[in-house]
């Protein structure tokens, strides 16, 4: 167990190594940030002037060893466009991106895990029916289009909530709801099939003819193996739901990570999408760190060496 | 029983307003007090609180509240009038004399006085601080303090838009630099402005109060605050929805659903910013067979700029036959326009040679054309009618836009815009689009150099006037480009403000007054 730990953390590195060279090489193909820095009109003087003091006349691999020699310190070099510290700028967005994606994922799965059994033991009833079609048509919606409506709906119309910004449960009902819808269909549909792939099965018809209570049959027998690949599955869609975050955080004006990412993008701010970026491959290790050590302690019998 | 409840309320309310009204409506009417609280949309996140190190529009609406100038721009006139500096005089060509206002404190209580500002043209001068606005006022030689109250600036050569630079350079307190460092300058606004730094929480709000003690007026509002909305939808939904009250950059297409609402209102002007179409007369990124002046030519009688005017634009621009904008110094009104006539153009690619027509390349980016692609739609289609077959390259990242075109890497003819910083001048236009060697420039021609340089350091206001009719009248006559018009600024405001759109897309939340 602890030599397989071992070694995913020494793969989390390579990982984040890795990660960091693609990132690097891919921004330096887009824009410049000397320039992006600059008024459009500046001369060539102007933008050599500012290139130096910034750094970026230095050959590329020079750049990239700098960057790498303070990032295991845990300096990734202040933003280029900011004074402050890339780490802490990620740092101060996480708590947002954290409540946001919290929230969505929790509803979520209070919406899909009871859906998605209620529909595997009624199979086919009118409710089954309406809960698959409920999560094609989740999974069809665009998210942002999603965002939009239920800002002119509930917030311009109705004047219940809202429109955006961060602050109380009330700013985070509507990105909750559509990061949470975002998210449920896959869970709700995976749920549904697993569900009942193992109900089918013999220790179940045993269960029932042993004359075992229905709810015990069904949580302690059925759930309990049914939600492996379920676990798994959530820990695998982390990525898609940073992905959707993005979206959420664009169309709420929510202050996270995400946006602060792209934003960085934008402006070619290298060190600040470093830090974004390795930030955001570290959480995605960990998360699949402990959805492994979650697995193993639904299933006793998955064991790792 | 609630009945009795509801009129003895109103009944210890009426006594309370009347003596209110007696104990302070004496005073009432002697001094403007400031109350309320306005939000204010805006685009992208706030980079920083430091007024030198961005070049962010909306990042300057905060500078021009917290931190004044030496001269302020008109909202309606847009002419240059005294703020910090009370006068000024041209000592000679090189030379200006600034009489400082005297009496203004900084919000820490500092005085301002002359060395603020030689500290602060000296700190935007210094590579160390990586300024944007070093390219503007490099021209400065040297600050010289006279007295507490008077500086001259010296310039290396004769710069006749340099009044016009010290709109936006934000006066900054040494002592307090000297405390903070640069870091705490980027955290937290510290100026003479109308309005103090409360309260800045990144990606998410910024806080201003007004300054009671602001040596020009009190503000009406008393409390601003700006919020970072990346999504046009979601700002639009705000100000229906009265979250915010001023939203900025509206698109045309949707300026009927804030007209049509009972919250908010549309407030437009035509701004500074011009459209135009650049055509590689030089051959700068690759040999193009618009080296030739009668394809060029061709090109401004083949499209049809007033139709795009008024079928994509609805009307909202304002017609520029030079280029120039006409609201700029130095713009020519007498200078004709080509009329949009593709017989005419027809007939002139077939004098060039090219009865077939031909291929060429444009691009374009998104960001500050008002639907971009429609236009180059319209413009395809208008070349298409003499023959000409457009490949078209459209770049969504504008940064690397910028970096391709300033490598000539994008050939033939690009659609551009061209903002000039809030400046009223041909200069700002002209120059770095046609000034040979100069970074956008597709134009080799020495004449027009000369021109451009000559107006760029002339002094004498009619002699500089006389230079840019000559050089429109010049690029007209060699199409050196296709100008095409002006867009408008569009703005949401809601209806419990009075606050109209400038020319300059300037927003300067201190005259928002509330609607009675």
């Amino acid at each position: 167990m602890h030599a397989y730990f071992a070694r995913r953390l020494l793969q989390s590195i390579v990982v984040c190594l890795g990660v960091s060279i693609i990132a690097f090489g891919l921004m330096h193909l887009g824009g410049d940030p000397a320039l992006l820095l600059l008024p459009v009109d500046a001369s060539k003087e102007d933008v050599e002037v500012m290139r130096k003091s910034l750094s970026l006349d230095r050959p590329i691999y020079e750049q990239y060893w700098r960057f790498l020699k303070g990032a295991v310190k845990g300096d990734f070099g202040n933003s280029l466009f900011v004074e402050q510290d890339s780490l802490s700028l990620v740092i101060e967005r996480l708590p947002a991106t954290l409540e946001l994606t919290v929230a969505g994922m929790a509803l979520a799965l209070t919406i899909a895990i009871p859906l998605g059994i209620l529909s595997a033991i009624k199979r086919y009833s009118i409710l089954d029916n309406l809960a698959t079609m409920g999560a094609v048509f989740g999974q069809a919606m665009p998210i942002f289009w999603l965002g939009i409506m239920l800002i002119i709906i509930f917030s311009v119309h109705a004047r219940l909530l809202p429109a955006s910004g961060r602050g109380g449960v009330l700013r985070l009902v509507l990105p909750a709801i559509t990061l949470g819808v975002f998210l449920a269909p896959v869970i709700m549909r995976l749920t549904r099939s697993k569900m009942l792939d193992v109900l089918a099965q013999d220790y179940i018809r045993t269960a029932y003819s042993k004359g075992l209570h229905d709810l015990l049959i069904l949580f302690k027998h059925a759930l309990r193996n049914a939600i492996i690949p379920v676990v798994a599955i959530i820990g695998l869609q982390f990525g898609r739901l940073l992905g959707g975050a993005l979206v959420v955080e664009t169309v709420f004006a929510w202050p996270g990570v995400a946006s602060l990412t792209v934003k960085a993008i934008k402006n070619c701010d290298y060190p600040l999408v470093q830090a974004a970026i390795i930030s955001f491959a570290l959480m995605i290790v960990i998360v699949n760190l402990l959805t492994d050590i979650l697995i193993a302690a639904l299933d006793p019998r998955i064991k790792y060496t | 029983m609630k009945q009795k409840c509801n009129i003895s309320v109103l009944f210890a309310f009426g006594i309370f307003v009347i003596v209110t009204i007696f104990l302070f409506g004496g005073t009432a009417g002697a001094k403007t007090v400031s109350k309320g609280k306005v939000v204010i949309a805006i685009g992208t996140n706030l980079a920083t609180m430091d007024p030198h190190r961005h070049s962010v529009m909306y990042n300057y609406y905060v500078n021009w509240a917290t931190n004044d100038n030496l001269v302020y721009r008109d909202p309606k006139t847009m002419k240059i009038g005294p703020h910090l500096a009370e006068s000024w005089r041209l000592i000679n060509d090189t030379t200006w004399e600034f009489k400082l206002r005297k009496g203004v404190t900084f919000h820490n209580g500092n005085p301002f006085n002359a060395e603020c500002v030689k500290f602060t043209i000296d700190r935007i001068l210094d590579p160390k601080t990586k300024s944007a606005l070093r390219g503007a006022i490099k021209t400065i030689d040297h600050v010289e303090i006279v007295d507490d109250y008077t500086v001259r600036i010296i310039t290396k050569e004769p710069n006749p838009v340099l009044l016009h630079r010290f709109t936006s350079l934000g006066i900054v307190d040494p002592k307090h630099l000297k405390e903070v460092g640069d870091e705490g300058l980027a955290k937290k606004a510290m100026g003479t402005g109308p309005y103090k730094f409360v309260e800045w929480v990144k990606g998410e709000r910024l806080v201003l109060e007004a300054n009671e003690n602001y040596w020009k007026f009190t503000p009406a509002v008393k409390t601003i605050v700006f919020r970072p909305i990346p999504e046009m939808a979601t700002q639009i939904a705000e100000l229906l929805s009265g979250g915010v009250d001023i939203i900025m950059r509206v698109p045309p297409d949707q300026a009927s659903v804030i007209e049509n609402s009972k919250t908010a209102r549309i407030s437009k002007v035509s701004g500074l910013r011009v459209v135009f179409l650049q055509l590689d007369a030089s051959g700068w990124a690759g040999s193009t067979l618009l080296q030739n002046r009668k394809v060029r030519q061709a090109f401004n009688y083949a499209i049809n700029v007033e139709g795009i005017m008024k079928h994509i634009l609805g009307g909202m621009a304002l017609r520029c036959p030079t280029g120039v904008n006409p609201m700029s110094f130095g713009y020519d009104g007498t200078i004709k326009p080509y009329p949009y006539d593709p017989e005419k153009a027809k007939k002139l690619l077939a004098e060039a040679g090219y009865p077939d027509g031909f291929t060429i390349d444009l691009s374009s980016y998104s960001g500050s054309i008002i639907s971009v692609k429609q236009i180059v739609e319209a413009i395809s289609g208008d070349l298409a009618k003499i023959g000409v077959k457009v490949n078209y390259r459209h770049f969504e990242d504008a940064g690397l836009f910028v970096k391709s075109q300033r490598a000539a890497k994008l050939k033939d003819t690009v659609l551009s815009s061209w903002g000039s910083w809030g400046i009223f001048d041909a200069d700002l236009y002209y120059y770095p689009n046609l000034r040979e060697d100069e970074r956008f420039s597709y134009v080799r021609d020495p004449k027009v150099n000369k021109l451009l340089d000559e107006a760029k350091t002339t002094m004498d206001v009619e002699k500089r006037k006389k230079l840019y009719s000559e050089l429109q009248e010049y690029i007209v006559e060699n199409a050196y480009m296709v100008p095409m018009y002006a867009q408008y600024s569009l703005m949401g405001v809601s209806n419990r403000i009075n606050y109209e759109a400038a020319s300059d897309d300037m927003l300067r939340v201190f005259d928002i007054i509330w609607r009675e």
